[in-house]
């Protein structure tokens, strides 16, 4: 018997028109999987052929995708995911987030592999799914809600049952260009999802599914599932994980410069280890699982029990949003990182974005480009831990010099005028998070090209290789050793950079969480479980020419909205020695000639030396139309 | 007994990539372990990977005994075993 062509997929997406407030059901692009896949492979593909270059993020015209991919289920290794892909409103250019939990396994359990939202409601409304059955209903009582109201609410309103649930927080209905979308204790934080689901007034959407797709080859399947969690289980990175979560990297960064510190002033501030014992012993509580079945347990959940700070027990305490909330603003009360990090998420904002805004603010403060007058009693000194939890509260409302900072960094330096500019940490609009390309300089051409802006982990944080020496599996493919290579070189490491961007976009292409590709999962293991699930005959070189696809097609994307090698370049400070600290002195640390590096890589990656842009040769040999 | 200490990625920075063999008592746990490395070794590595009051590594850092990770101070360590120190990469 023939198989079906989405065989391994639930083989539905529905498409969501707030215009006229329907939900039509669609087939699948079967076309579009084995060279797409799913995930932000798909969602590329449909966003690139749909939307108009040069469309407002924030108005009717934008979509935004939320996209499964094959492996997203429970029973895959990593497969508790899901992906938001849209026009981004802080970059105007590729916008993608992606959050752990149940959300995404139950969306296909519901019989969908994606839903596309389009249009804009009169209203607010939220998106019922309950397995087959879909329905748009008024959602005026969830406005203005936090997140945790919000979803007790729906708790209140739903049927009794399984159902999972994403909602935005007044960030997202004001508009904050960094807001993001909540799952449970897990958010996709970056480039604006949020405020693109504001943008078309949808406040929630809520999904319980009973159903199971059909496996090519259940056999076989199963047992590469069983053979990848026996070395998942044993894996030394599996138990890191468990032990202390993604702040264990903390003291270590600090000392190998790994950690922004005031506005990036400097990549190390001295007291990564003090933080990190203070956390530890005062309000990590436990680890925890984001969705059911995750070997891996990098969730922390946190507290802070009493004092001004008291905030109750959540999901929180990474290490990005710890950092943004530390070393970013100078800020030694742990306390208060962990209260305002949680009101982030209560108030539904990016946790990288929002400290990168106040770290900016402090220093425009200092330097008199934001005069003390405009602050009423807020007292933005660096290190004042008084007031972050303030800004948070005052950016998500957009409140007094909130709403400057609401609009991220690159256009609060527009309007601030010249003097603020390079105090401005971005590429393409996006705010740097807690990595240093001053510890690992794979991590300069990461910044300048990952497609959404200056991310660490879409696609990879490059730093892992050549300074924190990690490989994952892929010298198979002729990634060169880690060990043998300096940290502080700058030429030779196009190639290497190009391979790990290819291989750590599949995570996000096939529905996966990343982390399991840092505890012993292959290539080879996700092109067997693919093969054996979808009957999409796929090996690990394949799945590397999937990631390349994917990677120009995003570019393809940006070039479309105007962007040029002007926007894959970095802020200067960034490239500069450290103003003080541990690297004040080493000059071998800054980033000597950028522009060399980025051509190395243009010509590596087969584009342009001049302006980056994918050739056609390089398109047909991937087969994009451009 | 003797037992082999080797350590890869970053710690290797600071402890070298050869194998150094280690006096432990018969009958050693990986608590004694811990308390050699402290007496001994705890000069050769940067003070952020050291936690003197727990007297234990500070953060991530991963012992595996002939390949398996230790499970806790009071795992057993039998003579001629390679303990490897791990530092791995858990950021996000």
């Amino acid at each position: 018997m023939e198989q079906q062509p989405t065989i391994g997929f639930a083989g539905q997406q529905i498409r969501v028109n707030l215009d006229n407030c329907s939900a039509v059901v669609e087939d699948l692009r079967a076309d579009w999987l084995p060279l797409y896949l799913g995930g932000v492979g798909y969602a590329a593909r449909l966003l690139y052929e749909e939307l108009s270059p040069g469309i407002e993020p924030l108005g009717p015209d934008n979509k935004l995708v939320l996209s499964t991919g094959p492996l997203t289920m429970r029973k895959a290794p990593g497969g508790g995911s899901l992906s938001l892909c849209f026009k981004s409103p802080l970059t105007s250019g590729w916008g993608e987030a992606r959050t752990g939990g149940d959300f995404g396994p139950v969306l296909k359990r519901a019989g969908f592999d994606q839903v596309i939202v389009e249009g804009r409601s009169e209203g607010p409304v939220a998106l019922i799914i309950d397995d087959c059955s879909v329905e748009l209903r008024p959602a005026d009582n969830l406005v203005g809600k936090t997140v945790s109201e919000k979803r007790e609410i729906l708790k209140n309103e739903l049927p009794s049952g399984d159902f999972k649930t994403l909602v935005i927080g007044p960030g997202g209905e004001n508009l904050v260009r960094f807001a993001g979308a909540l799952f449970d204790d897990r958010i996709a934080g970056r480039t604006g999802a949020g405020a693109v689901l504001g943008s078309k007034n949808l406040l929630a959407i809520a999904v319980r599914g009973s159903g199971a797709v059909d496996e090519a080859d259940p056999a076989r399947f199963t047992a590469t599932i069983r053979k990848v969690n026996g070395i998942l289980k044993k894996h030394p990175t599996t138990a890191a994980f468990k032990a202390n979560g993604t702040m264990g990297d903390m003291p270590g960064n600090d000392y190998g410069g790994d950690w922004p510190t005031k506005n990036w002033q400097s990549n190390s501030w001295g007291r990564g280890t003090e933080v990190f014992d203070t956390f530890e012993r005062h309000n990590l509580i436990r680890p925890y699982a984001c969705y059911r079945g995750c070997v891996i347990r990098c969730g922390r959940k946190v507290h802070v029990q009493e004092g001004s700070y008291q905030t109750p027990e959540h999901g929180g305490g990474e290490y990005e949003s710890i950092s943004c909330f530390t070393a970013f603003v100078m800020n030694d009360n742990v306390d208060a990182a962990v209260h305002s990090t949680w009101l982030c998420n209560e108030y539904g904002i990016d946790t990288i974005s929002t400290g990168s805004m106040i770290a900016f603010a402090m220093e425009c403060v200092e330097k008199g480009i934001i005069p003390e007058d405009d602050l009423g009693d807020l007292d933005l000194t660096w290190g004042n831990s008084e007031a972050l939890p303030k800004m948070v509260r005052m950016i998500a409302l957009r409140e007094g010099v909130g709403d400057l900072l609401a609009d991220g960094v690159k256009r609060a330096a527009a309007r601030l005028g010249e003097a603020a500019a390079p105090l401005a940490v971005h590429v393409k609009g996006l705010e740097g998070p807690a990595h240093d390309p001053r510890s690992g300089k794979a991590l300069a051409i990461g910044y300048g090209t990952a497609a959404r802006g200056m991310c660490h982990i879409h696609p990879v944080e490059a730093m892992a290789w050549d300074s924190g020496k990690m490989d994952w599996g892929l010298q198979e493919y002729g990634l060169t050793d880690p060990e043998t290579v300096e940290r502080w070189d700058e030429s030779g490491k196009a190639a290497d950079v190009k391979l790990i961007q290819d291989g750590l976009i599949l995570p996000d292409i096939v529905g996966i969480c990343k982390f399991f590709m840092y505890a012993g999962l292959t290539l080879d293991h996700l092109a067997e479980m693919i093969t054996a699930l979808t009957d999409i005959e796929v090996d690990g070189r394949g799945l590397l020419q999937v990631g390349e696809r994917v990677a120009n097609l995003q570019r393809l994307f940006n070039i479309r909205e105007g962007f040029t090698r002007r926007d894959d370049l970095l802020p200067e400070r960034v490239k500069a020695v450290p103003s003080f600290g541990k690297y004040a002195q080493e000059r071998e640390c800054s980033i000597q000639d950028y522009e060399k590096m980025l051509s190395e890589y243009y010509e590596t990656r087969g584009w342009d030396p001049e302006t980056g842009y994918p050739t056609d040769a390089k398109l047909k040999e991937l087969g994009i139309a451009r | 007994m003797r037992v082999f200490l080797k350590s890869v990625g970053t710690i290797a920075r600071y402890l070298g990539t050869e194998a150094r063999e280690v006096e432990l008592p018969d009958d050693a746990t990986l608590a004694d372990f811990l308390d050699y490395f402290g007496r001994n070794l705890v000069s050769e590595v940067p003070a952020y990977l050291w936690n003197e009051k727990e007297g234990d590594f500070r953060g991530p850092v991963i012992i595996t005994i002939n390949g398996k990770v230790a499970q806790g101070r009071g795992t057993p360590i039998r003579d001629g075993q390679e303990l490897l120190l791990f530092k791995p990469v858990v950021g996000g």
